[in-house]
């Protein structure tokens, strides 16, 4: 559609509480196309909109007045070279398609503030903070625990934080570079290392955006081991944050106890798939092959131990005063900001925001297995806490209802045809949150042309600088983990 | 701090006697690729088309495997005209050079001797892996494997450190961070590859974004194959760069 459209028609949507999904600038021959995905408030088809800017035009830019789209319009110029009309700051991620040689990468470039919607009062200063008694301490870009990279800089007066300054681009791989032109079949275990372990929710995504492109249609049996493999990855993340939230605490038994579960976890996952990330089960029509009874039988025995274990454990360690007292009021996160930065999956839904795309877009087997989305309304760690808690006993009933419909064939028979469509959306709920996969055809049979991605950590690593003012320094390892960022998935 | 106690004794003891013990059985496993014989390759060098990170190269006559380039997605496997390749259900496999890991899987000398004596300190460094490795390095102070037992530990800062444990291709970004870690740590000191990001760049070779493997930019001692490796190939690298494998080398590592 031309601009001029495309830009109301967003305006029209986002101003109706329309979600972002992704907003991505794909090159097209010689001109710049610009896609946007948005999914309504609530249940309901995603919405595509596009439209091409000639060689030399800018991009009027949305995200002054919508900074939910701010991380993504950011990156326009590098991966189109479209540039942006308006006061942005940026770039918050390097353009994936950044020249080979002559390469510079832009370091000591912080993030200082993302624009204020215009709606909101904070009562925090988000100047810089200045004057004595005033420090700036960095933290990154190495973890100091087993974690991923990232950057932050904290302005703090004595132990109080101010504002909180962050980059995650010092990781950057070149992964959406690496899929233009890849032939379809050696796509998928690079999609499976977008986000090491969410490794289901980015390969299914991609399959399912790519099944759009050529017309594939999985057999439901394939679709409900879909729902197992996604919801036992969901599992086991979740088993690995509230993990984590102990080692923030020092609950070093409940730590230890949350381990434990996890890596039976990832056995139970080698058991159905031989991979301890649950890699090379999904493909392209369906799943690789059938589940293995063995696997499945483990998964049962797994399924019973997390249903008997998690809620006492969690019981536990909420009736621990020294725990429950650490998360309670750390990193909140309030329902207008939720949905002003667009944050998603158990960050959003600890923080009010009634959504999950599972039952919104249902994509695998998901439209056939009704569930209703744990909410809370505090928006802190707690609240996040009991979100993950209650989503693992969800999980673990889809799988047991998902497993019902388990049977053969696994896959679409069809060879690969002619793509039918110029473009394909995949939305997936992962265990993070919604993952968006735009993909497109090559001329090349069977290749892909290009790829853009859209990992739920985007978001919420802006809603930790959100959440972490107005705490004390010794709150952040709690902040952080409660928010489970994975931050490969961040800048691509 | 009662109910806390009585959890302990609930669990009872998990841990895995590894090294001192047999491999333990975790189930089915994508471990190293086999190549049967030379003599039964149909030669049609279907597998190495079909390899995403060119860790296979067809020979005359049969197929030489880069295990360090392997990420094990099976795709040549399912490639294979007359079923030649195979995985090895081992979760072993550290190597102390890269020119190893292009020859199957053997108990490797230990390199340089035994510098460091039983108690290690470890520091990690990502260096832009997807986080994978990240998840099996903190699985080994899990009670299955609890890396205490063995003297080991992770320690936050790497002036405190005798080893680095390096994952990812090493990005453009963190070259710097990572120099910067390696040259605060105190001598005698080692550094391990960890994943096939590191060990061979993997799915990321040499590009404006990363150097494409930690061997660009250093020399480790000991590279850890796999994506991610399994927590046991981790540890079986670690006490293989301390020069301890004399004390466990188990018949299936060479299996």
């Amino acid at each position: 559609m031309p601009l001029e459209a495309f830009l109301a028609t967003a305006r029209r949507h986002l101003e109706n509480g329309a979600r972002v999904a992704i907003l991505a600038g794909i090159p097209r021959n010689a001109v710049a196309q610009v896609v946007l995905a948005l999914t309504p408030p609530g249940p309901g088809r995603p919405l595509l909109l596009t439209t091409t800017l000639e060689p030399g035009r800018s991009f009027p830019a949305l995200s002054p007045t919508h900074p939910v789209l701010w991380p993504w319009e950011a990156s326009l110029r590098g991966t189109c070279g479209v540039t942006l009309e308006g006061e942005v700051p940026g770039p918050w991620r390097l353009p994936s398609g950044w020249p080979e040689g002559g390469f510079a990468f832009p370091r000591g470039r912080l993030l200082s503030d993302l624009p204020r919607p215009p709606e909101l009062e904070s009562p925090l200063p988000l100047e810089l903070v200045e004057g004595p008694g005033a420090f700036r301490i960095p933290l990154g870009p190495i973890s100091s625990w087993v974690g991923e990279s990232r950057f932050f800089l904290f302005e703090v007066t004595g132990e109080d934080i101010h504002h909180l300054g962050l980059q995650a681009n010092m990781k950057m791989r070149g992964v959406e570079k690496r899929f233009e032109n890849l032939p379809l079949k050696k796509a998928l275990p690079l999609a499976e290392l977008v986000s090491g372990t969410s490794s289901v929710a980015h390969s299914l995504a991609f399959v399912q955006a790519a099944e759009a492109v050529w017309g594939l249609e999985p057999p439901g049996g394939a679709l409900a081991a879909r729902v197992c493999l996604l919801e036992l990855e969901r599992i086991i993340v979740h088993l690995s944050d509230l993990g984590r939230a102990c080692q923030a605490t020092g609950l070093a038994v409940a730590e230890a106890a949350f381990r434990l579960l996890e890596e039976k976890g990832r056995r139970t996952a080698q058991s159905l798939t031989a991979h301890r990330f649950l890699r090379g089960a999904v493909s392209l029509g369906g799943i690789a092959g059938e589940l293995p009874a063995a696997g499945l039988t483990a998964l049962t025995q797994f399924l019973g131990e997390v249903d008997r274990e998690v809620p006492r454990l969690s019981q536990l360690a909420l009736s621990t005063y020294s725990h429950r007292d650490r998360l309670e009021t750390a990193g909140r996160l309030t329902p207008l900001w939720a949905k002003a930065l667009g944050a998603r999956g158990p960050v959003a839904r600890a923080s009010d925001q009634d959504t999950d795309t599972r039952r919104d877009q249902p994509f695998a087997l998901y439209g056939e297995l009704p569930f209703s989305p744990a909410l809370r309304e505090e928006g802190d760690a707690l609240a996040r806490w009991r979100v993950r808690v209650s989503e693992i006993a969800t999980a673990s009933k889809l799988i047991a209802a998902a497993a019902d419909h388990l049977q053969a064939p696994w896959s679409d028979p069809r060879p690969l045809a002619d793509p039918l469509l110029p473009l394909g959306l995949g939305l997936v709920e992962g265990a993070r949150g919604q993952v968006a996969w735009l993909v497109t055809p090559d001329e090349t049979p069977g290749s892909l042309g290009h790829v853009r991605i859209a990992s739920p950590s985007v978001p919420n690593l802006l809603a930790v600088s959100r959440a972490t003012p107005g705490n004390i320094l010794t709150d952040f390892p709690i902040i952080e983990s409660s928010f489970g960022l994975a931050y490969a998935g961040i800048s691509l | 701090m009662i109910p806390w106690a009585l959890e302990v004794l609930r669990s009872g003891v998990v841990t895995t006697r590894f090294p001192h013990g047999p491999v333990p059985d975790t189930g089915p496993f994508r471990g190293y690729l086999k190549v049967s014989s030379a003599s039964g390759c149909a030669d049609c060098r279907r597998c190495a088309a079909a390899c995403p990170t060119a860790a296979l190269s067809a020979q005359a006559g049969g197929v030489a495997v880069d295990h360090a380039e392997c990420l094990r997605c099976g795709l040549c496997v399912t490639a294979c005209s007359n079923g030649q390749l195979t995985f090895s259900p081992s979760p072993l496999g550290a190597a102390t050079s890269r020119a190893a890991l292009r020859q199957a899987p053997s108990p490797q000398p230990a390199p340089g001797g035994r510098i460091l004596r039983r108690s290690l300190a470890l520091r990690t460094v990502d260096a832009g892996s997807c986080g994978a490795c990240e998840a099996e390095i903190q699985a080994l102070a899990n009670p299955f494997y609890d890396l205490t037992r063995l003297g080991l530990s992770f320690t936050p800062t790497p002036k405190h450190a005798d080893a680095l444990l390096v994952t990812g291709p090493v990005t453009a970004g963190m070259a710097d961070p990572l120099a910067a870690a390696l040259d605060a740590l105190p001598a005698p000191r080692l550094v391990i590859a960890v994943g096939a990001c590191a060990t061979g760049g993997g799915p990321f070779p040499p590009s404006a974004f990363s150097h494409g493997g930690l061997d660009q930019v250093l020399e480790p001692c000991v590279y850890v194959p796999g994506c991610p490796p399994h927590p046991l190939a981790i540890l079986e690298g670690i006490l293989l760069a301390l020069g301890r494998t004399g004390e466990s080398l188990p018949e299936e590592a060479s299996g």
